[in-house]
């Protein structure tokens, strides 16, 4: 059962090539949307026009007793506890969120923190929701098989970022090679490597970061090992890992409540000024607690320290500090979900995050162009197959993130239909585009006759015109067009339509660069015999 | 043995077997860094980071690898032992 003795680097060829063929279209949309989320707060200003508040109330109005208080304390009436996340500059309203007593489901509401009032209704699952769980388990809650299909994504890039490395030996040299006027073949092959290359430590980085999170998700055995005693391991687990503070409701009402701010006071000194969220237990009950958690602005490691204080004292019940591995764990994960505030790295991840998914979408073309002749010429559908889904995958997910964002402009808030509110609406524009592309290029395949499909370009066309035509259905909305932004320093709003004039264009380019003119079928006057892989 | 079915033998070996070995060394070391006096949460998120990088380096050996026989007899017996690792352990 043995074969010919073999290098590594020719082992590593096939399975760069297979792994990123087959991965490739689900990779694309998991590094797109994660590029996306580097910004998610910035787009729910955008999305939510009601949350625009001055980005320095977090400071101004960082407390919590007075008008906000009483709100909460109003609006969650009969709850056994709510939870309200303190403002930030990224998001400056109060988040406050409980489940109403004989409900299951959870209300969210934004205050103003100056006034405890309730701003609109958003009508709308935002970034930090709708793309949140694409991002991680592209909606497919079934057995959480979504988290494992990304998962499964991850290792397969991390092979695909180890082998890449073989595969493309000339690793130095390549990276000084960039021939953007090149055959089409070659320049995305440049554009392949330099990515690749010059991100590598990001790359790696941000897929291992990623899998760090899922640990609890992909390993549902490993929990037998140091509890090999416990009837069940995993609970166990959880039990002692993410062990906090716990007191039952006495039953009988509240004497007086202590004023949280103190509480506050008392947890930013202890935290270097830096509080997440608060939640209260049993409100109105004698034995009512209120628990403060670390925020995750001033430090990568997002640690889980807790403060729990008794209401009615003040006095501290428990301070739960997590061990050293877990916080290990949690300077992992921190590195992924960038919390910590720092516009420059920020803008960094989101830049190399970009440059992932040139990485992956021209390692596609790569795949595609190597292969378009034979396989038109033995009449094989490889090509025919990965092209449609490729086009779905790259500019089809661009345009159906658009759409997300042209329903949300276009619908009001409070709209529905036949039953379907707006936010469910943004979704459903959402799928549909996406399904549209699919369509659209399965439709226009020019397989036979060995050309590049057309559908590339048309659907550059509509992201240019659909980028453009967001950022006016934006204006026309809200009357807040691009200099008036800057001008009233709403940075997160001028960033959003800036990053979609800048889409826009850089669509119209590449639409131009595949003008059928410029690259149409060029007989190859000379053979690539050897793509690089493959 | 046909190459298609060859193949399927890779696959499955490499993705499931070491998937399986990944696991199961992963276990014991959470076992083992629990019995050299780590707390049990903290081995046992200490394992399950460290299974992503077992399993990583597993993939990569066995699609390099040429022996099909090799590669199972790695992913099966390791598995086993590791499981009878561990039961020595507790």
């Amino acid at each position: 059962m043995s074969t010919p003795p073999r290098s590594f680097r020719q082992a590593m060829s096939p399975l760069h090539t297979w792994a990123g063929v087959v991965f490739a279209a689900l990779l694309f949309v998991v590094f797109w949307t994660g590029t996306l989320l580097v910004f998610d707060r910035e787009l729910d200003r955008w999305l939510q026009p009601s949350t625009r508040l001055p980005p320095e109330l977090s400071r101004t109005h960082a407390g919590l007793d007075g008008p906000v208080l009483d709100a909460a304390r109003r609006l969650t009436a009969g709850a056994s506890s709510w939870f309200v996340r303190l403002p930030t500059e990224r998001q400056p309203t109060v988040e406050l969120s409980w489940v109403p007593r004989g409900s299951e489901d959870r209300i969210r509401l934004h205050l103003d923190p100056r006034t405890g009032a309730v701003l609109p209704d958003t009508g709308t699952a935002g970034a930090t929701d709708f793309l949140f769980s694409l991002h991680y388990s592209l909606h497919i809650d079934w057995q959480r098989l979504g988290a494992w299909i990304v998962g499964a994504a991850g290792m397969a890039m991390v092979l695909l970022l180890v082998s890449g490395l073989f595969v493309h030996r000339r690793l130095i040299a390549d990276f000084f090679l960039f021939r953007p006027r090149a055959r089409l073949q070659r320049a995305s092959l440049d554009l392949h490597n330099v990515t690749g290359v010059l991100l590598l430590p990001f790359h790696l980085m941000i897929t291992l970061t990623g899998l760090a999170i899922l640990i609890n998700t992909h390993w549902p055995t490993v929990y037998g090992g140091a509890y090999a005693q416990a009837t069940d391991a995993r609970k166990a687990f959880f039990a002692e890992a993410y062990a906090t503070y716990k007191r039952p409701a006495a039953g009988r009402a509240a004497g007086t409540t202590a004023a949280i701010d103190p509480l506050l006071a008392a947890a930013r000194q202890a935290w270097n000024d830096d509080i997440g969220f608060v939640r209260v237990w049993h409100p109105g009950d004698a034995n009512e607690v209120v628990e403060v958690r670390r925020g995750h602005e001033r430090s990568i490691t997002m640690r889980q320290d807790t403060l729990f204080f008794d209401a009615s004292t003040g006095a501290v019940l428990h301070h739960h500090v997590s061990r050293p591995v877990m916080q290990a764990q949690r300077a992992i994960v921190g590195l992924h979900f960038l919390q910590f505030r720092h516009w420059t790295v920020r803008w960094l991840y989101f830049a190399a995050g970009l440059a992932g998914c040139v990485m992956i979408g021209a390692g596609l073309v790569v795949w595609l162009e190597a292969r378009r002749e034979r396989h038109a010429r033995l009449g094989l559908p490889g090509v025919g197959l990965v092209e449609a889904l490729s086009i779905a995958a790259v500019p089809g997910l661009v345009i159906a993130s658009l759409v997300f964002l042209l329903v949300n402009r276009l619908l009001p808030s409070e709209w529905s239909v036949a039953g379907w509110d707006r936010a469910a609406l943004e979704k459903a524009g959402f799928f549909l585009a996406w399904l549209a592309t699919l369509l659209h290029a399965a439709v226009h395949g020019r397989l036979q006759q060995g050309l590049r499909s057309p559908a590339w370009r048309a659907q550059c066309t509509a992201i240019a015109g659909l980028a453009a035509g967001v950022v006016l259905a934006h204006w026309i909305g809200t009357g807040q067009h691009l200099l008036r932004s800057i001008q009233q320093a709403q940075w997160s709003v001028a960033g959003v339509d800036l990053v979609l004039l800048g889409c826009a264009a850089l669509a119209f380019w590449v639409r131009r660069r595949l003008d059928p003119g410029r690259a149409a079928a060029q007989p190859s006057s000379q053979p690539l015999t050897q793509p690089s892989h493959g | 043995v046909t190459p298609a079915a060859r193949l399927g033998l890779r696959l499955l070996g490499a993705i499931g077997g070491g998937y399986a070995l990944a696991a199961q060394l992963a276990a014991l070391s959470g076992g083992l860094l629990h019995a050299a006096g780590l707390p049990a949460s903290e081995a046992t998120t200490l394992a399950l980071l460290s299974a992503y990088l077992f399993y990583a380096g597993l993939l990569l050996w066995a699609f390099w690898t040429p022996s099909l026989g090799r590669l199972w007899s790695v992913v099966l017996l390791g598995t086993v032992a590791a499981a009878l690792g561990l039961r020595g352990l507790a």
